[in-house]
């Protein structure tokens, strides 16, 4: 069924997580349905160091990004329901974290309770997610803007960064009451170049991955 | 030309106005609203700057590469927007003869990260100022290309006369050594004339052997010396306006000679 999906290009991450498919073919899924960068980009990723891209690749590139920031938001929307299993909570995680470009990625927090912001490694911050005693939390992505320039590091990658605004919806029924924030937030996007063998000849792809996360501003929802 | 961009400047204060008066919704609807108009990364101010991106205006106020800069410049700060010298660097990096852009890859800017760190179980300010440094293979990186604070004084400089470890103090194992080690406040002193304090190195070596300790970068501006004649800082002023985000916040006529003193005197400590 959800191979006949991938094919058609319809396939949703919301009904992977409904169905019960293996971790591991999710994993795989997630790789090569969203995140892998087209040919036709990856191959205008020269050797300059600065590549500066067209409206056109920008407008694939915000898609491949948004798909991939999209994901994130259902991963912590599983990750953050009271009424998912801890098995399925700990499944999202590690969809979640295979988004990033690495564990050591960080994501800054603040809250509309203390002018002070934390940064949490994107693993305990989704782990922390997950005893967060919220029935269920909503998580929406307004707007995204993507910077056009991406710069080339030493390690070869290519880095650029993306700025959105992301309302958060945390609804209880205890003491604690309802939670609303709206943040505006950027976030590094890495394209992670790999090499890929078909036969005897070998190409160059380009997988996008997400970085440090930073909070610029937090307001009332 | 200077009258035109007063003009430009006019319409701008009408225009910012006008958009103050359509914000009537929620703090959520202000920040959505805001969101197109702000400058949102640096590389959108590259990208403004060099009018690849031209800004959006309320009431469809047509973008021009002038607007566009002015859109970039901290109008809150009259003294700023209204002075001769903005409006003569708005005549030289709007005008498209003149070949004006800014890019990533320019050599002379520079991040100065204002940073709190805890020494001596006192918090203290540093600021870390960073430049982008390329590799042979064209690819970047930041570096860290100096450090200034409060916790690094220029030395002063020695009385000879006075302070100095008399030319036989040899024969006795340099006791006048000891005394300026446990003296400590005129260590400086007893250093040679062409000694210049490299303080990089030495945050380097406290940060690493944990005598400073690191707590928050407090906010970053940048420094931009890549137009001839000219400096300019860029801040990212946070508020609830269409014209925030990073902003420019002060310009200044400088030549290339300035420069490069500038350079040496507040980012190298004259080395």
């Amino acid at each position: 069924m959800w191979i006949k999906k991938l094919k058609m290009g319809k396939y949703s991450k919301s009904m992977f997580l409904k169905n019960k498919i293996t971790h591991k073919v999710s994993v795989i899924f997630v790789l090569f349905s969203f995140t892998i960068v087209p040919n036709a980009f990856a191959q205008q990723m020269s050797e300059d160091g600065v590549k500066t891209l067209s409206q056109e690749q920008l407008d694939g590139f915000r898609e491949q990004a948004i798909k991939t920031i999209n994901d994130l938001e259902k991963f912590v929307q599983v990750i953050a329901n009271k009424k998912n299993s801890l098995d399925k909570k700990n499944d999202a995680i590690e969809l979640a974290l295979d988004l990033f470009i690495s564990d050591t990625t960080t994501i800054e927090i603040s809250s509309l309770s203390s002018n002070k912001t934390h940064i949490y490694p994107i693993g305990g911050y989704l782990a922390r997610l997950k005893l967060l005693p919220y029935l269920s939390v909503k998580i929406t992505w307004y707007k995204i803007y993507l910077g056009t320039q991406f710069v080339k590091g030493p390690n070869g990658y290519y880095y650029g960064s993306a700025t959105f605004l992301q309302k958060f919806e945390g609804r209880s029924n205890n003491e604690m009451g309802n939670y609303t924030d709206v943040t505006k937030r950027h976030i590094i996007i890495v394209l992670k170049k790999l090499d890929l063998l078909n036969g005897d000849s070998k190409t160059n792809k380009y997988v996008l991955k997400l970085g440090d996360i930073k909070v610029e501003e937090t307001t009332h929802g | 030309m200077v009258k035109h961009l007063f003009l430009v400047f006019v319409a701008f204060f009408i225009f910012i106005d006008l958009g103050k008066g359509q914000i009537t919704f929620g703090m959520d609807s202000i920040m959505l609203q805001r969101f197109d108009f702000e400058d949102k990364q640096i590389a959108e101010f590259f990208d403004r700057f060099n009018y690849k991106e031209p800004v959006k205006f309320a009431n469809n106020l047509k973008s021009t590469r002038a607007r566009n800069i002015i859109a970039l410049i901290n109008l809150k700060d009259t003294g700023l927007s209204h002075s001769p010298e903005t409006l003569n660097f708005l005549n030289l990096v709007s005008n498209d003869s003149n070949e004006v852009h800014l890019g990533f890859y320019d050599e002379n800017w520079y991040a100065i990260s204002h940073c709190s760190f805890s020494y001596l179980n006192k918090n203290c300010l540093i600021d870390i100022i960073l430049k982008p440094e390329a590799g042979l293979d064209s690819s970047y990186r930041w570096v860290i290309f100096d450090v200034k604070s409060d916790i690094f004084p220029a030395p002063t400089k020695a009385n000879r006369n006075i302070t100095f470890i008399n030319p036989m103090d040899h024969e006795v194992g340099f006791s006048e050594l000891s005394k300026a080690l446990i003296k400590r406040n005129s260590i400086f002193q007893y250093t040679s004339d062409s000694y210049r304090a490299d303080y990089l190195s030495a945050f380097l070596i406290m940060v690493k052997s944990g005598i400073l300790k690191f707590n928050q970068i407090n906010f970053v501006d940048f420094q931009f010396l890549q137009v001839k004649g000219w400096e300019f800082t860029v801040k990212n002023f946070n508020r609830s306006d269409y014209n925030s985000g990073w902003l420019i916040s002060s310009i200044k006529k400088m030549t290339e000679t300035e420069k490069h003193d500038y350079i040496k005197n507040h980012f190298m400590n004259n080395l």
